[in-house]
C-alpha cells in the first residue's frame, strides 16, 4: 500500500482505535521504514495531545471586557426576573418546612428506610414477538419493529439485554449507528453508550460493522469503533447483570427445547449447498437470518483464505455465496461478486475479467456495492494508466446521475491515489 | 410565568459570567491557540441568550451551551472558509500563529500549530468532526445530535477528516519542502 493510503489510517492509530490486526501490522511495517509518514504520525500524536491537554488561561479582566459588550442583552431581564423569583423562591422554602414537618410526624415510630436507588434498577421487559424478550436496566432509545417472523431493533442509545429463540424462519436484527447484529437464537446484550459494545451470554451472534463481520459467542464482548474495528472487552456489571437476567435467561429456557435445533448447532460448520450447474434450483424456501449469518461467516472466511493466498478458495466461496444469495439477499450476492471480482482483477491481474464484473455491478448494483464497484474500474485503469485512472474518476465527479457521496468520494481518490492532475484528453 | 421560570431558568447575566470561562476555553480548543475568538464568543452567547426562553432544562445547561458553542462554531469555520476561499492563492498560506502557550515545549507547540493549520484546512463540515471528536473528545453520538448529522454521516466525516489531515501534513512534511515542493493549496471539499 502506499504512504497516502497508509496515512489515513495514521490518526486512528495514534489515538488506539486500530484494532491488531492485519491493517494495523501493514502500518507498523510501513512506519518502521518510511521517515516520512513516521515524522506525520510523530506530528499527528504530539499536537493532537497538546491540543487536547491544552486549557488556556482566561483572565479576569478579559472575561469581564467580553461580558460587557453582552450587558445589553442581559442587564434588562435581570432585574425584571430577579424580585419575582425571591418571593416564589421564599414561598417555596415555607411551602417545603411545611411538608416536611408533616412527613416527619406521619412517619414517626416506623423506622424501614426506603431503597430508592434499587428501584431505578429493576428491569423492564418487553416481548415484541414472543420469541424475542428485551430487559433494559434504564431509559434507552430505540424503535421495534416487528413483521410477520422478522423482528428488526433500532437502538440509539441504552443498555438492552435480549433473549431471542430463533429457527422456523424467525429473524432478529438489531442495528446501531456503527454495526448490525445478526442474530440466531441466544441470549446476548447490546450496550450503545458512550462506545458501542456487544457481548454473548449464550449462543452465537454475527457482527457487521464498516470493517467487516465478526463472529462473537459465549462468554465473549466485543467494543466497536468508530471506524468499525471490534476489539475484544471485558464485561461490565451492569451488562453483567442485563446478560445474566433471569427473565430472559427463562424466556431462552422455556421456547428452545420444544423447538428444531438450528442446522449449524454443535460445531459442525455450516456449508452453503451449491447449487448444480446450470440447473435453475429454486431458493431456499425459508427466508432466515440464519441464512444470512451463514453468508456472513462464509464471507469472512473466504476474505481470510484469501489474505493467506488461497485465492482458488476464495474465489470458490464466494462463487458459492453468489449462487446461494440468488436474488432474494441481492445484497449478498453483489458483495460476493465484487469480491471475486477485486482478486480476479487486483490478484489474478486478469482485468477484463475483473472490469466486466465490475461494470455488471455498477449497472445493476445498488448502494455501497455499486458505488465500490464505480470506483473500482478506476482502480483498475490505475494500475495500468495513471492518467487513465485520473480520467475515470473525472468522469465519475462529472457524472450528475452518480450521488454527491460517490462524486466526493472520487475527488478524494484523485489526491489520495496520488494520480496526476493535467492529462491529456484519452486517445492522444 | 411557569414554575420553572420561576425556579430552574438560569439568569442571563448569572449564565454569562458562570459559562464564559469554559466557552472562551472550548472556542480556543476548536479554533486554535492563536485565534482571535472574541467575536465568536459574542456570537455564542447571543445565541444562548436569544434562546433561553425556549430553553426545558431537559439537559444540563452546561450541555446545552456547549452544543450552541459548537454549532456557533460551524458556522464561523463555514463563514471562515468561504471567505478563505475567495482570497488569492498566497493569501491563504496559513498564518504563523504567536506562542501559543508559554508552558508548552517548543516542539509539542509546533506540533500542535502544524495540527491546528493542518485542521483549518479542511473542509468546515470535516474540520468541525475532527476537532470535536480529536482535540475536544466529544463522543460521535454527541456530535450527531448537536450538529443535526446522522451517526453514520459523523463517523464517515470522522474517517475522511482525518485521512485529508493525515493528507496535509504529509504535504508539508519537510522531506516535501526539501524539494521546494510544499504544497499550501486548501483541499476542497
Amino acid at each position: 500500500m502506499s504512504c497516502s493510503e497508509q496515512r489515513d489510517l495514521v490518526v486512528a492509530y495514534v489515538r488506539g482505535e486500530l484494532a491488531r490486526g492485519l491493517e494495523r501490522q501493514r502500518l507498523e511495517a510501513h512506519l518502521g521504514h518510511c521517515d516520512e509518514c513516521s515524522g506525520v504520525k510523530d506530528t499527528i500524536a504530539a499536537g493532537l495531545a497538546t491540543a487536547r491537554s491544552y486549557s488556556p488561561e482566561v483572565s479576569p479582566e478579559h472575561l469581564d471586557r467580553l461580558a460587557s459588550r453582552l450587558s445589553p442583552y442581559t442587564e434588562g431581564s435581570t432585574r425584571s426576573l430577579g424580585r419575582v423569583r425571591l418571593f416564589a423562591q421564599v414561598a417555596l422554602a415555607s411551602s417545603l418546612l411545611a411538608l416536611v414537618g408533616v412527613v416527619v410526624m406521619a412517619l414517626s415510630g416506623s423506622s424501614a428506610p426506603v431503597a430508592i436507588a434499587s428501584a431505578t434498577a429493576v428491569p423492564v421487559y418487553s416481548e415484541p414477538t414472543p420469541f424475542v424478550r428485551l430487559a433494559s436496566l434504564g431509559t434507552w432509545d430505540g424503535e421495534v419493529g416487528a413483521t410477520g417472523s422478522h423482528t428488526d431493533i433500532l437502538l440509539r442509545r441504552g443498555l438492552l439485554g435480549f433473549s431471542f429463540v430463533g429457527g422456523e424462519g424467525r429473524a432478529l436484527v438489531v442495528r446501531t449507528g456503527l454495526a448490525e447484529v445478526h442474530v440466531i437464537g441466544t441470549r446476548f446484550f447490546v450496550d450503545a453508550g458512550e462506545e458501542l459494545r456487544i457481548g454473548v451470554g449464550e449462543g452465537r451472534i454475527g457482527i457487521v460493522t464498516a470493517s467487516g463481520v465478526r463472529f462473537v459467542s459465549d462468554g465473549e464482548a466485543v467494543s466497536v469503533s468508530t471506524s468499525g474495528a471490534m476489539v475484544p472487552v471485558p464485561v461490565s456489571d451492569a451488562e453483567r447483570r442485563v446478560l445474566d437476567d433471569a427473565s430472559l435467561r427463562e424466556h431462552h429456557a422455556s421456547i428452545w427445547p420444544s423447538l428444531p435445533l438450528p442446522s449449524f448447532g454443535g460445531n459442525r460448520r455450516p456449508r452453503l449447498e451449491r447449487p448444480a450447474s446450470g440447473v435453475a434450483r429454486p431458493e431456499p424456501v425459508a427466508e432466515t437470518v440464519t441464512s444470512d449469518t451463514v453468508l456472513l461467516e462464509r464471507l469472512a472466511e473466504a476474505e481470510a483464505l484469501a489474505q493467506r493466498g488461497e485465492i482458488d478458495v476464495a474465489l470458490a466461496i464466494y462463487r458459492e455465496c453468489a449462487a446461494a444469495a440468488g436474488s432474494k439477499r441481492p445484497y449478498y450476492r453483489d458483495v460476493s461478486h465484487y469480491e471475486a471480482a477485486r482478486l480476479i482483477g487486483f490478484v489474478r491481474q486478469d482485468r477484463q475479467r475483473a472490469r466486466a464484473a465490475f461494470n455488471l455491478l455498477a449497472e445493476r448494483g445498488e448502494g455501497e456495492v455499486r458505488r465500490q464497484a464505480v470506483l473500482a474500474i478506476c482502480e483498475l485503469d490505475r494500475q495500468a494508466d495513471p492518467c487513465g485512472a485520473t480520467r475515470c474518476l473525472d468522469r465519475v465527479q462529472r457524472d450528475s446521475r452518480q450521488g454527491a457521496e460517490l462524486r466526493s468520494e472520487a475527488r478524494i481518490l484523485k489526491t489520495r491515489w496520488g494520480l496526476p492532475a493535467d492529462c491529456p484528453p484519452a486517445g492522444e | 410565568m411557569s414554575l420553572f421560570d420561576l425556579f430552574v431558568r438560569p439568569d442571563p447575566a448569572a449564565v454569562v459570567r458562570d459559562h464564559g470561562a469554559d466557552v472562551l476555553r472550548h472556542l480556543k480548543r476548536i479554533f486554535g491557540p492563536s485565534a482571535d475568538v472574541d467575536d465568536v464568543y459574542q456570537q455564542v452567547f447571543m445565541e444562548v441568550l436569544r434562546a433561553l426562553p425556549s430553553f426545558q432544562g431537559r439537559a444540563r445547561l452546561s450541555t446545552w451551551i456547549r452544543r450552541i458553542t459548537w454549532n456557533v462554531a460551524y458556522q464561523e469555520m463555514r463563514s471562515h472558509y468561504r471567505q478563505k476561499s475567495s482570497t488569492p492563492f498566497d493569501e491563504s498560506l496559513p498564518e504563523m500563529p504567536a506562542a501559543p502557550a508559554p508552558s508548552l515545549g517548543l516542539e509539542e507547540r509546533d506540533a500542535m500549530r502544524r495540527v491546528y493549520d493542518a485542521i483549518e484546512r479542511l473542509d468546515p463540515r470535516l474540520r468541525v468532526v475532527v476537532v470535536l471528536y480529536d482535540v475536544e473528545g466529544c463522543t460521535l453520538k454527541e456530535i450527531g445530535e448537536a450538529l443535526g448529522r446522522p451517526l453514520p454521516t459523523v463517523a464517515s466525516q470522522l474517517a475522511t477528516g482525518r485521512a485529508r489531515l493525515a493528507a496535509c501534513l504529509g504535504e508539508d512534511a519537510p522531506a516535501a519542502t526539501t524539494q521546494g515542493t510544499k504544497k499550501t493549496k486548501r483541499m476542497e471539499p
